[in-house]
């Protein structure tokens, strides 16, 4: 009888242990936060903010393909460059982009798509849920948000100019939110400059110096300029876009609100503008920061901060160079460009253009594909910022996205009272002695665009202002005999596809781009 | 009428006194044949009668017989019987051997043990013998092809590299390393136990013998037994051997003039300038230049390794201890490529009254220092195949050399191994104490405490270099990183056996909790005031705003209840019901508990009546079960929204690194473990006295919820959540079957084991209904992938159909719309299959073109004994499984070497091969894309161990007061039979998604070791 009252007393055991055996089973997780507790105080809001501001770093998206930085891939879709590397097989994907031969299944598409929703996303959720966040004061809370929606209307921006029809959305989607349709690109416009316009008040005029590189009411108003800009050009006549909330004179007001009053100002000497030694200097209005640091490895390519254009756009020095760091070959630029430019009078021949032959620098021709000779120089690598680890993560090299240059030729173009003073003031900066002044014409300003903006990746989205066809015929000719082979297709819209994989995963809600 | 009473007795007493003045007695003394020591209690029967006696303390008979004509017959439980005819003998002494096949009547099973007869599971043993003819470094190398079911591969001749080990196949896409638990206690490795300790192994195949570790029992479980005191002697071991390795082949690779040759033909071939226009002069200059396998490789490279064991006791106490230490180098990067470790353990078992108590305590110190094993970019070996032989080793000055031709990770392989500095090292401590009380004859309860902590050193150096190409440092840098694993685990088991009449009734029912937790500690500093390994610590570093500095912690928890209930009638009718309940921490609230049942039952059909007239078959047997249990390897947090925080940004003229703060990941509340379901059959068949043995086996094992990242789109911005989407088929059949036989002086085993498994995903949810694996080299994405209807990790390319031979072939392959489907081609270039006909060659036309698992693999065992002698031979197999040899040769670069058969390249000349044209361009992508070209048959059969011994008459022996002296050499890997052309064969993987693909391997060593067991 005793063995059965403890057989008993033992299955009985877990129903009586079970209350404590939860306790033993319960863990919060030792090392970070959860969601739940998360989105609180001023602090949280700054590391999220900081998480967004990140986001423009990206050039590797989530899965299986990287090595696709923005302004990279915009060189190699224009006339400026061609995609290079070491060989036919070393990055197929950014030989297709330049050869306007991109695949539905285009890896590099998919990346430079999913790294831009990765931002829009964490923007999504700080400015969600900005109102339950406690800050110093007011004024604290709307640059915060205004910041928040800055990053985020650029990213929609480069989305909608890379792949036209996508998707928009202001709440941060949820694992269920699959069939998502895509807006009408003109909608997308419409949302960015809207946001623009209420942001504006928002965000700070003056930037402390510990905080260089956050965005500035000046940087929302250039991102508005370029928008306009870029609606009027491209939009319209491409996609049909209806009109924007905001009118040509208004935004004229904005540039030249910059030029007046933003305290960024052309820098005297062009040269003056790269390197470390140029990092958030006075007449950029926003640049993304590039810094070396230790996180990030072949793993985790997105958790570097570094400028991953320079690693891939550097040559290949054989042995030590004093000047000059070893890179990989890509974006090789073209003799197009090269003959663009009035070596002897133009000084920013020697600061864009990297000509290894003539300046001594001993490379590795034989390993370098597509190569004709030239190198963009603004951003290369060089021997004495190399950083003391995982090199090729940390190049710190920022990247200008506005310059006051860039402001003064937008409001140039949107027609205003200034337009001849502007441009003539970007061209002495450049000629100098040598500067001769002719009219600001349209065609006169594109042209000059190519040339100041060289390696900085506009020339692509310029060219399609210019017109589909005149796109088509300056981006073929750059087809060298043989070789390579580039075929844009104006049936396309100068689009890239929207991701196949991303079509298939909607449940076939969203739809591809025409052409392909 | 007394006195013819009297004569009749006298009578017939002088009659029968003959015969009973004739009764013979036969007297000898039976022995151990391994350790001579005397056997005390052996039956010994005189065959056909009744008349029997057995040998006494001193291991003597003494047997009165009528005549000297008959047979005697020699058993003893644990010893082979032996039957010797008299022939006319007075004295008889015996040797009896051990039985090594079936000498443990006895089987561990999970919490407990079980007659073999009554076992109605799949468990397949190892005894101790078998694991030290082959004297291995780790637990693993001594599974490999001594059970049918398990399939061990190493994962590289790295000495201290671990194997992939998978029971019945591959059952999930995560971890699928099975349970090991040593004297009841689950560790979370196995390096640290020498193999000398061990007293047996059990391998629990089916689900009905794992259910019992519910959670964590999916992939199979190892239950591992040390080894104890026997109170009947005192026994004083030392078993010490010293061995050299040396690679067991060179990969032919071209020497200086043909790759000269061939490089000038790539360049040629792309209308660009020869590299080596003066190939004559430089052939005359350097002969056949640097055969850089030789420079990396060390040849003769030392291995020791010497264990002392004592044990002993008296009849309540018993104890055994033991230390070992072994050493050994590797054959590759000399000095940078080692392992050293040193064990203490000490066992005891005590009895007072009605209560058993005893304890084990292992303590380990391992050091060892290697190299990535297989890497295909940096890795030591992938530099050594694809740096030029042109280069010399040194310059005449003494420095390393440069290649000119050196690229990228490409470098001087020599110099690559003299920048190595990194050392791991581990102490680890592994015990517990137990106590069996027994309530009454039938009831009694077991508790134990057990602890496994485990202290992980890890650090390293790198100096200042440049060895050209990309590989280049220019400040000294210290790492140090410390890890420290605690795990504690209380179990109590109530146990009851009961026996009326014929059945017999056991029942468990038992309770477990378990608590793992993990604190690291790691950081670099840059800039050492002293830059050499020994000094490098971060306290040396001067450079402070490069230090780097990272900690945390890891926990889980597990609570467990469980039963199991065995029914058997009169040994022939066995029924086994097993449920388990597992809580972990891992599975979040929303599912907390996991359920496992399992029944099993088996009937032994020799002990029918109507089986008796088959005398000679010993035991035949039919079991089968079916069971439930899980895999737990789902992370310790899964199931919750975490938010991730790292450095981001930046902001300000001094550039100050910010941190941001993100959801990692969208979280899936519901994260469950996954579960494996197996139904199992299996016949166990011996004949003439278990002389002959067969046993097959034949299992079906499903497991579904399979971890993988849901489908949802990039445009949600957030990381997939992990849902439980996607089952995998193992379906098999093993065959385990051998032989021993006795003849006079002679004695031999055989032992055979065959392993069949088909793997097979049955479901995946996700959008493409696929699983993307590893990628290969620069270009090779998702060489390994696992999609509905094939098999797990099989390999994804381009099916080629043969070389395009003329311009007209190239203009003849066209798609639907007559548009070239390769326009790029030349004549000498792969023709790929557009497999769906639309009329271009891209990832859509990828197919299944191989597959990394073996269909079958064997083992096979060979004992021979001959008086003082004894011979070992084992081989071991593998057939059918596929290698991936896309990475060995680096097609992004230039002028990487060649392995041999490019000779037999495709020229105008040389039209009928398989090897496209040698070109640098490849415009067609022959060497970029992954097709079957880089498949080739991996299957192999290696000798892996054969030893002969020699053990010393006892009289010389005895005079130095030792028992036994045996002296053997050995060597492992002797022969290996294989197609491959690649370093090894034998690949192992790096996951299941990950499997098979030769990255330049670090190859497995041919070794000769010499060495001997003493024992007082």
């Amino acid at each position: 009888m005793k063995k059965y009252i403890i057989i008993a007393l033992i299955f009985s055991l877990p129903m009586l242990v079970t209350g404590c055996i939860d306790d033993f089973l319960s863990h919060d997780p030792p090392v970070e936060r959860v969601q739940d507790n998360f989105y609180q105080t001023q602090s949280d809001a700054e590391q999220a903010l900081y998480a967004i501001y990140e986001t423009l770093t990206f050039s590797h998206g989530r899965g299986n393909d990287g090595f696709h930085p923005i302004d990279l891939v915009s060189n190699i879709l224009s006339d400026d460059a061609y995609a290079g590397g070491s060989g036919s097989g070393d990055q197929p994907e950014l030989i297709d982009f330049n050869a306007h031969s991109i695949s539905v299944t285009n890896g590099k598409a998919l990346g430079l798509w999913s790294d831009r929703f990765t931002g829009i996303y964490r923007a999504n959720l700080l400015i969600e849920n900005i109102n339950e966040i406690e800050f110093a004061n007011q004024a604290t809370r709307d640059y915060f948000e205004g910041e928040a929606r800055f990053i985020r209307a650029y990213h929609y921006f480069n989305l909608v100019r890379l792949f036209g029809n996508v998707p928009l959305f202001t709440r941060p989607l949820v694992a269920t939110d699959i069939r998502v349709q895509q807006a009408d690109p003109g909608e997308v416009y419409e949302f960015i400059a809207q946001e623009l316009v209420e942001i504006i008040p928002m965000m700070r005029e003056n930037i402390p110096n510990a905080e260089l590189g956050r965005a500035s009411t000046w940087a929302a108003k250039a991102l508005l300029g370029r928008v306009y800009l870029y609606h009027r050009d491209y939009a319209v006549p491409v996609l049909g876009a209806g009109p924007l909330p905001v009118s040509e004179s208004e935004v004229v007001g904005h540039l030249e609100d910059i030029v007046n009053n933003s305290g960024h100002a052309l820098v005297s000497d062009y040269a003056d503008l790269w390197g470390t030694a140029g990092n958030n200097n006075n007449e950029a209005i926003f640049s993304v920061q590039h810094i070396t640091n230790t996180f990030g490895d072949w793993g985790f390519l997105n958790g570097s901060i570094g400028n991953w254009a320079a690693q891939m756009g550097g040559v290949r020095i054989v042995g030590f160079n004093p000047t000059y760091a070893r890179g990989w070959s890509f974006q090789p630029v073209t003799p197009d460009l090269v003959n663009q430019f009035d070596a002897a009078a133009d000084s920013r021949y020697l600061v864009s253009i990297l000509d290894p032959a003539t300046e001594g620098v001993s490379v590795n021709a034989g390993e370098m594909y597509q190569w004709q000779g030239f190198a963009f120089k603004k951003f290369h690598p060089r021997t004495a910022d190399t950083p003391s680890f995982n090199t090729e993560f940390n190049w710190p090299y920022n990247r200008p996205v506005f310059r006051v240059a860039d402001v003064m030729l937008m409001a140039a173009e949107l027609g205003s009272a200034n337009a001849q003073s502007y441009f003539d003031q970007v061209r002495q900066r450049a000629y100098g002695d040598d500067f001769v002044s002719i009219p600001a014409t349209r065609e006169n300003i594109m042209e000059e665009r190519r040339l100041e903006f060289a390696a900085e990746g506009h020339r692509y989205w310029d060219l399609l202002r210019m017109g589909l066809d005149t796109a088509a015929e300056k981006i073929n000719a750059q087809a060298v005999a043989g070789d390579i082979s580039i075929n844009f297709r104006t049936e396309r819209l100068g689009l890239l596809p929207i991701p196949q994989t991303e079509i298939n995963l909607s449940d076939n809600t969203l739809r591809q781009n025409p052409g392909y | 009428m007394a006195n013819l009473k009297l004569f009749t007795t006298c009578l017939l007493v002088l009659l029968f006194a003959p015969l009973m003045a004739h009764a013979q007695t036969v007297t000898g003394t039976v022995t151990d044949a391994t350790t001579n020591e005397p056997l005390i209690g052996v039956n010994i029967i005189l065959q056909g009668t009744s008349i029997g006696t057995t040998t006494n303390f001193d291991g003597e008979y003494s047997l009165n017989v009528s005549d000297l004509d008959g047979v005697l017959v020699f058993r003893y439980i644990g010893f082979v019987s032996q039957e010797i005819p008299i022939e006319g003998r007075t004295e008889i002494n015996v040797q009896l051997r051990e039985d090594i096949l079936m000498s443990s009547e006895l089987v561990v099973v999970a919490y407990g043990l079980q007659q073999r007869s009554l076992v109605t599971s799949a468990i397949s043993r190892i005894e101790s013998a078998e694991i030290e003819q082959s004297t291995p470094l780790r637990v693993e190398q001594a599974l490999q092809g001594r059970t049918a079911g398990v399939m061990v591969m190493q994962n590289s001749g790295q000495p201290g590299s671990g194997a992939t080990v998978r029971i019945r196949g591959t059952g999930t896409t995560g971890d699928p390393e099975p349970l090991y638990i040593v004297d009841g206690m689950p560790v979370t490795g196995i390096d640290f136990l020498s193999p000398s300790d061990i007293s047996s192994i059990e391998v629990l195949k089916d689900a009905s013998a794992t259910a019992i570790y519910g959670a964590r029992g999916a992939n199979g479980v190892v239950l591992v037994t040390t080894k104890s005191g026997r109170a009947d002697r005192t026994q004083i071991s030392y078993n010490g051997s010293i061995g050299f390795q040396s690679p067991w082949r060179q990969t032919d690779l071209l020497d200086a003039p043909d790759y000269m040759m061939i490089m000038n033909e790539s360049f040629a071939n792309d209308n660009r300038t020869i590299p080596f226009p003066d190939i004559d002069d430089r052939i005359a200059e350097i002969g056949s230049g640097t055969n850089w396998q030789d420079e990396i490789f060390y040849y003769n490279a030392p291995l020791t390794n010497h264990s002392l064991s004592l044990s002993g006791g008296s009849e309540n106490s018993t104890y055994a201890t033991s230390m070992s230490y072994r050493y050994q180098d590797g054959i590759v990067a000399r000095g940078k490529s080692n392992y050293e470790r040193l064990t203490f353990r000490l066992n005891t078992d005590n009895t007072t009254g009605r209560l058993n108590y005893g304890s084990r305590v292992n303590y380990s110190n391992i050091t060892s220092r290697g190299i990535d094993p297989n890497e295909e970019f940096g890795g030591i070996m992938a530099r050594a195949t694809n740096i030029d032989p042109v280069t010399p080793v040194r310059n005449e000055d003494g420095s390393f050399a440069s290649s000119p031709f050196a690229s990228q990770e490409v470098v001087n392989p020599v110099a690559s191994i003299d920048i190595i500095n990194s050392q791991s090292q581990q102490d680890k401590l592994v015990g517990g104490v137990f106590g069996r009380f027994n309530f009454t004859d039938r009831v009694s309860l077991r508790s134990s405490f057990d602890v496994d902590m485990a202290f992980f050193n890890n650090r390293s150096f790198t100096p200042i270099y440049d060895l050209g190409g990309n590989v280049s440092n220019n400040t000294t840098t210290a790492f140090q990183e410390q890890v420290r694993f605690i795990t504690w685990q209380t179990s109590h088991v109530l146990n009851y056996n009961d026996s009326f009449g014929r059945s017999n009734f056991g029942a468990i029912a038992g309770f477990e909790l378990l608590d793992r937790r993990n604190e690291f500690l790691g950081g670099t500093r840059a800039d050492l005031s002293m830059p050499n390994f020994n000094q490098a610590w971060l306290s040396t570093g001067l450079d402070p705003d490069s230090q780097t500095n990272y900690g945390g912690l890891g926990l889980e928890s597990l609570a467990s209840f469980f039963t199991r209930v065995n029914y058997s009638y009169n040994e022939k009718y066995m029924f086994e019901g097993v449920f388990r309940m597992d809580g972990s921490s891992k599975f979040g609230p929303d599912n907390r508990w996991g359920y496992f049942p399992a029944f099993s039952a088996g009937w032994v059909i020799s002990e029918e009546d109507f089986m008796a007239d088959f005398g000679n078959l010993s035991i035949l047997k039919i079991r089968g079960g079916w069971g439930q249990n899980g895999s737990d390897n789902i992370g310790q947090f899964g199931f919750t929204p975490t938010i991730t925080t790292h450095a981001g940004y930046g902001f300000g003229a001094d550039r100050t690194v910010v941190t941001g703060a993100y959801p990692g990941q969208i979280a899936n509340t519901n994260l469950k473990w996954e579960t494996s379901e197996q139904t199992s059959f299996g016949i166990e068949t011996a004949f003439y006295d278990y002389a002959y043995y067969l046993n097959l086996d034949f299992y079906i094992k499903d497991t579904r919820g399979l971890l993988l990242s849901a489908p949802i789109p990039q445009f949600i911005g957030n990381a997939a959540p992990i849902v439980n989407g996607g089952s995998v088929r193992n379906t098999g059949f093993e065959i385990e079957a051998g032989t021993r036989i006795i003849s006079g002086d002679f004695n031999y085993d055989i032992a055979l084991t065959g392993t069949y498994n088909k793997n097979e995903v049955t479901a995946i949810n996700n959008e493409e209904g696929l699983l993307f694996g590893a990628g290969v080299s620069t270009s090779m994405n998702n060489v390994a992938m696992a999609q509905v209807g094939l098999p797990i990790g099989f390999f994804w390319g381009y099916q080629t159909g043969g070389i395009f031979q003329n311009q007209d072939e190239i203009n003849a392959h066209v798609g639907p719309d007559g548009e070239l489907l390769q326009p790029n081609a030349r004549p000498g270039d792969l023709i790929f299959v557009d497999q769906n006909g639309d009329g271009i060659i891209n990832d859509q036309d990828r197919v299944k073109i191989g597959d990394p698992y073996p269909d079958f693999t064997l083992g096979f065992n060979f004992n021979l004994g001959w008086k003082s002698w004894d011979l070992n031979t084992f081989f071991y197999g593998a057939f059918g499984q596929d290698i991936y040899t896309g990475g060995t040769r680096r097609h992004d670069l230039n002028m990487p070497n060649w392995k041999a058969d490019v000779l037999d390249r495709w020229t105008p000349e040389n039209t009928n091969t398989n090897h496209p044209r040698v070109t640098i361009n490849d415009p067609n992508g022959n060497y970029a894309r992954p097709s079957d070209f880089f498949i080739e048959d991996g299957s192999f059969v290696r000798l892996r161990n054969m030893t002969i011994g020699y053990t010393l008459p006892s009289d010389l022996v005895n005079r130095i007061g030792a028992s036994r002296l045996r002296l053997y050499a050995s060597g492992q890997n002797l022969l290996t039979f294989t197609g491959y052309s690649g370093h090894d064969p034998e690949i192992g993987s790096a996951g299941p998604l990950n499997a098979g693909i030769d990255r330049n391997i670090y190859p497995q060593a041919r070794t000769y070791i010499f060495g001997l067991n003493l024992d007082f």
